[in-house]
């Protein structure tokens, strides 16, 4: 399989924080790889390193590209959508697919004008007298009709609602992605993504603690809720994490033969945010 | 070169509005000009009289005495020899011209130095950075779309306001005015306004290439603020001039840019105030002479040097200093 993302020993620091340290990884196509970490953790770091908006330590390449150096390239085949409204506020719509146009060359207008039909966004308006998720569905809009590789986003879908959260996914997923091309989205609701991801990347303080496909953390973690008593038997298998549910208390437990402890309570898969939790510490 | 005029057209689209603006004050002072010497006009032609040229002499011949709206003196003759009054009548309009010509001139300067100062700040401040960092081109293709919309882009305008005026100094008030400006009519179909124009777009390129360190050095300070750039920009001008002046005693950074104004308002002199006083010369006049002497000395090549810096360091900016906070 093609890897789109290649990092090796990537490091950056801001002063003397460390926000990327010794990151190493490949990315494969056809991934929608999640990117998850606390505020802080170095997602936006990455994602920034990756489009080649920051210098950093160590080799990136994407698509075979550096991203430092060969940016414009590289955004030939990238779209990138942020965390906050990036658009510029004077353009008209129109004026936008106009630019959008003559700028970038895998872009397609009639995609662009079909995908806005969708939503309730008219050509003729000022970008700035739209709402917060219009501006958004709008981005989305143009960078699916921009025929790019890898699509990074980064909290897409920061301050925005349920639904609206929903349908940018669900866009996402039918109106972009297939098994040519890669998504990596960052995000801390890990549970709004967690359907459509292939592939998770948890990251704590500016280095990567796991980063697996969602199929193997299945198989890989699992989740027992038994009744107080056994609890102390549950703890014999080395939890990574305990806690408490309605009476009952909840073990996270990695490579579990879940026959062995089936007898003592219920066995099921845990959700990816109780992996995560679990891992940066807190309880699962 | 097709994103190079996309994003030129970016530039023009975001400050379209300061550029009707400022055409629209501009015209709507020729427009009051061009009124009041309608208004003039109009009186004298309540009068009747006749005119009369005769080689350097043009002469107002009123038919009743005393109806000579310049003189309240009866006994003045109804005839009145105007020898020496057109070159007076000149030396007015040439210094209503140059006025206006300087004033498009300084309009201009400070026009490339608000746009300047904000280009690159701008989509700093309101995030859209990132959407023109997420196309496929280049940072020095973005910042040269930004300097050649500042200074080219300008010059074009100065260009349109320089012909709007000589527009006006051609038709409209040797058209409408014609008693009073007769003499000056006939003196102003004797320029070459081709050359004026010409001169004009030379005065210009040359300013263009001296200026284009400070025009770098405010797309620089454009990069690298967190607030206030144009404050900060002129402060810091003003402040490294005071310094100069403290430790070598002449004012050079102003000098460097008030030149530019001496230096046209000079051409003007000879072009508008002492050619006309030549009434019948069929000489061309020499205004800069040759443009390439200008071009090539060491005031271009220090200039293009401090440019060259002051890019490089406007670009390394640029790719480190993305967002304002």
């Amino acid at each position: 399989m093609d890897v789109l993302i290649r990092m090796e020993k990537v490091r950056k620091k801001y002063g003397r924080t460390v926000a990327l340290d010794e990151v190493t990884l490949d990315i494969p196509a056809g991934k929608i790889v999640g990117l998850v970490g606390p505020n802080g953790a170095g997602k936006t770091t990455m994602l920034r390193a990756l489009t080649g908006l920051i210098s950093y330590e160590g080799d990136i390449a994407v698509l075979g590209k550096n991203p430092h150096t060969e940016r414009a390239a590289l955004m030939e085949h990238t779209g990138v959508i942020h965390d906050v409204p990036i658009l510029p506020q004077w353009m008209r719509v129109f004026q936008l697919m106009d630019f959008q146009q003559a700028m970038h060359p895998r872009f397609s207008r009639s995609r662009c004008e079909k995908l806005l039909t969708k939503t309730s966004i008219e050509t003729g308006r000022k970008i700035k007298h739209l709402s917060k998720g219009m501006k958004t569905q709008l981005h989305l809009s143009l960078m699916l009709a921009t025929d790019s590789d890898i699509l990074i986003l980064d909290e897409p879908t920061h301050g925005l609602d349920i639904l609206f959260r929903k349908r940018f996914y669900n866009s996402v997923l039918e109106d972009y992605f297939d098994k040519e091309k890669s998504i990596i989205v960052s995000t801390h609701q890990i549970e709004e993504v967690e359907q459509i991801l292939s592939d998770v990347i948890f990251i704590k303080e500016g280095s990567v603690l796991l980063y697996e496909s969602v199929e193997n953390l299945n198989k890989k973690y699992s989740q027992v809720v038994v009744p107080e008593r056994y609890a102390q038997t549950l703890r014999e298998y080395n939890p990574l994490a305990e806690s408490t549910r309605i009476g009952r208390r909840v073990f996270l437990l990695e490579d579990l033969d879940a026959e062995e402890v089936r007898e003592y309570g219920e066995v099921t898969k845990p959700a990816l945010a109780d992996i995560f939790v679990a891992l940066m510490g807190g309880e699962a | 070169m097709k994103q190079f005029f996309a994003l030129l057209r970016r530039e023009f689209l975001e400050w379209r509005t300061v550029f009707f603006v400022v055409t629209g004050l501009y015209l709507l002072l020729l427009i009051l000009l061009a009124y009041g010497s309608y208004k003039v006009s109009n009186e004298i032609e309540q009068h009747s009289f006749s005119l009369q040229r005769n080689g350097q002499e043009v002469i107002i011949q009123f038919d009743n005495e005393g109806e000579n709206p310049f003189t309240d003196d009866r006994e003045e003759s109804a005839r009145i020899t105007l020898t020496d009054q057109p070159s007076q009548i000149l030396e007015v309009w040439g210094h209503v011209v140059r006025g206006l010509m300087v004033g498009v001139n300084f309009l201009i300067v400070l026009l490339a130095i608000f746009y300047l100062a904000d280009a690159v700040y701008k989509e700093r401040s309101d995030t859209s950075t990132f959407y023109y960092r997420s196309l496929p081109v280049s940072d020095t293709m973005v910042l040269g779309s930004k300097l050649v919309f500042g200074t080219v882009g300008i010059l074009l305008l100065s260009f349109v306001l320089s012909t709007l005026l000589v527009l006006f100094v051609h038709l409209i008030v040797p058209g409408r005015a014609n008693a009073i400006l007769l003499a000056s009519g006939l003196s102003l179909s004797q320029f070459q306004y081709g050359d004026l124009i010409g001169d004009w777009a030379a005065f210009h390129l040359l300013q263009l290439l001296w200026l284009s360190p400070f025009a770098l050095y405010f797309l620089l300070v454009s990069t690298l603020v967190k607030n206030r750039p144009l404050l900060t920009a002129v402060g810091v001008l003003i402040l490294l001039a005071l310094i100069w002046k403290y430790l070598f005693s002449p004012l050079g950074i102003p000098n460097q840019i008030t030149l530019n104004f001496g230096v046209f308002g000079d051409v003007l002199d000879r072009e508008w105030l002492e050619a006309p006083r030549q009434i019948n010369s069929t000489s061309e006049i020499e205004l800069f002479g040759s443009f390439w002497p200008y071009v090539f000395t060491w005031r271009t090549l220090i200039a293009l040097g401090v440019s060259g810096v002051f890019g490089w360091m406007t670009h390394w900016i640029y790719r480190k200093n993305i967002e304002v906070s």
